[in-house]
């Protein structure tokens, strides 16, 4: 049975993930609803790439997983990146 | 600390089970990556296409209530991760609420897409619909086209993730917790989706 400190340390150590996840939506929302302001959606793709390092690394705890864990990871992000370059390379040399 | 794991063959050691079941589901997710990559090019090709149809499109999704669902699957994915923790920890009482918590997020995320859904196809914003507000502008139709698509893919997708979820009031935590450890992981994948879709679908309007 964990303690009460044990207890605290788990709620609260998802509280601050989540109201980091929350502050970085609001500017995202905010910098999307200002006029006039440039590049929008790389602004709130920046955003995203944060708020996803927060989830992978606050809730998922792939900093601390295994090197074999963490290299299948990223597997699917390489080989995503792959199929953009690729796929782009063939669209813009049209 | 929790009870003794239940191991199941060929495993002998918790932590072996352990690292084979998170790799296990770090897998299949690397698949998911690909899969939910290949509507995320098609995105970028349709909005580069026709940039202005693409945001007059977009400017018709309902900001208010895809904010309202952001909100909710994050605020999940912080109840499922402490679900998850107390139940490593051998704090049953605050799983269970937690999981219970999660359930309610989840449940709540779909009941308001079921909102959105209703408010869309009331005003006709589907293309393949005779009275498709943007009929000939294919930025905008092809907005529309995977507005639906990928929220769909992704309302599947959470709903096995809430099954998933409720499955786990029905295990014995204390032995299972590992069951819960990649319950989690999926929920959360399922929740960084979403983080991505919201932008996408939602704020490129405005």
């Amino acid at each position: 049975m964990a303690g009460t400190s044990e207890q605290r340390t788990i709620v609260l150590g998802a509280i601050g993930i989540w109201a980091a996840l929350f502050l970085l939506g609001a500017s995202s929302l905010a910098y999307a609803l200002i006029p006039g302001l440039p590049l929008k959606l790389p602004a709130a793709l920046v955003v995203v790439v944060l708020q996803a390092a927060l989830v992978l690394g606050g809730f998922m705890r792939l900093g601390k997983a295994s090197a074999l864990v963490r290299t299948t990871a990223l597997i699917g992000i390489v080989w995503l990146s792959f199929l953009f370059m690729m796929s782009f390379a063939d669209l813009w040399t049209r | 600390m929790s009870s003794t794991p239940i191991l199941v063959e060929p495993f002998e050691e918790p932590e072996r089970q352990r690292e084979a079941m998170v790799f296990g589901l770090w897998l299949f997710l690397a698949t998911e990556i690909l899969f939910f990559g290949g509507f995320f090019f098609l995105y970028a090709v349709a909005r580069m296409q026709d940039p202005v149809g693409f945001a007059k499109g977009a400017a018709r999704a309902n900001l208010l209530l895809g904010t309202v669902n952001t909100v909710l699957l994050m605020t999940s994915s912080a109840t499922l991760t402490v679900a998850e923790r107390a139940a490593q920890a051998g704090w049953m009482r605050g799983a269970r609420g937690a999981i219970l918590a999660t359930l309610a997020l989840g449940t709540a995320f779909l009941a308001v897409k079921g909102f959105e859904y209703r408010e869309d196809l009331s005003e006709h914003l589907f293309p393949t619909s005779p009275a498709f507000p943007f009929s000939g502008l294919v930025g905008a139709t092809r907005f529309w086209s995977f507005y639906w698509f990928v929220t769909i893919v992704h309302a599947i997708h959470l709903t096995i993730g809430l099954g998933c979820v409720a499955r786990l009031l029905r295990l014995d935590l204390p032995r299972r917790w590992m069951v819960a450890e990649v319950t989690t992981l999926y929920w959360h994948f399922v929740d960084i989706i979403w983080l991505l879709l919201w932008p996408l679908l939602y704020l490129v309007g405005p």
